[in-house]
């Protein structure tokens, strides 16, 4: 199946439903597809938004684990899986998933400062293609599954 | 324009008219329910806000510098 997605701001950014599977509670939220990312991640602060503790006893915290700009970082390991939307079934009283990634645990970062998580290689490598057209309005994101 | 289309545009325009903040918007009528300087500060008014609720949280990226992720 090939789904094609307008970036967010004229980015790879895509809006990916996140839920959290103890919970069960999710919402979706803009995503950075970022081919140089070995592993998705999100601000730590996105913990949050599930009712989360990043401080919380079983919360597994693992220091210095993930490395960018900013040098070493801790992150916080939680139970979330990413999905894509179906742009063309999607409609206003229901958002169709079409797709679910294979990845159920994914670091939240401590020191990743942007308005959004990141689309890492680990769940790229579970499609079969992806690609970007550039546009005359921005960016085109085609993902085959 | 399908839905997916259509979202991205309500997002961009409240990006634009709101470029510091983070948002919660409902899925459905495209209204911004809930709004705060980061995500913290949406913890729970996200949380109150998704009870038979599909919504979607977002923020503008801070344009001070330029970004190299």
């Amino acid at each position: 199946m090939t789904y094609c997605y307008p970036g967010i701001d004229g980015k790879p950014i895509i809006i990916v439903g996140v839920q959290c599977l103890l919970s069960h509670r999710g919402f979706f939220t803009s995503m950075l597809i970022d081919t140089g990312a070995d592993e998705t991640c999100f601000p730590a602060s996105f913990a949050e938004l599930f009712g989360h503790k990043n401080d919380h006893p079983h919360v597994e915290v693992i220091p210095a684990s993930v490395q960018g700009i900013g040098g070493f970082s801790d992150s916080y390991l939680h139970s979330v899986q990413v999905s894509l939307l179906d742009p063309v079934k999607s409609t206003t009283r229901k958002p169709v998933i079409a797709w679910s990634s294979k990845i159920k645990k994914s670091p939240f970062v401590d020191k990743l400062e942007c308005p959004h998580g990141l689309l890492g290689m680990d769940i790229m490598n579970e499609w079969r293609e992806v690609c970007f057209q550039p546009h005359k309005k921005g960016l085109w994101i085609k993902i085959v599954i | 324009m399908n839905y997916y289309e259509k979202l991205v545009k309500h997002i961009d325009r409240s990006m634009k008219a709101h470029p510091r903040s983070a948002m919660v918007m409902d899925m459905r009528s495209f209204d911004i329910i809930a709004r705060g300087p980061n995500f913290k500060s949406l913890g729970e008014k996200a949380a109150s806000a998704q009870a038979g609720v599909s919504t979607i949280v977002f923020q503008k990226r801070n344009q001070k510098a330029a970004w190299i992720l």
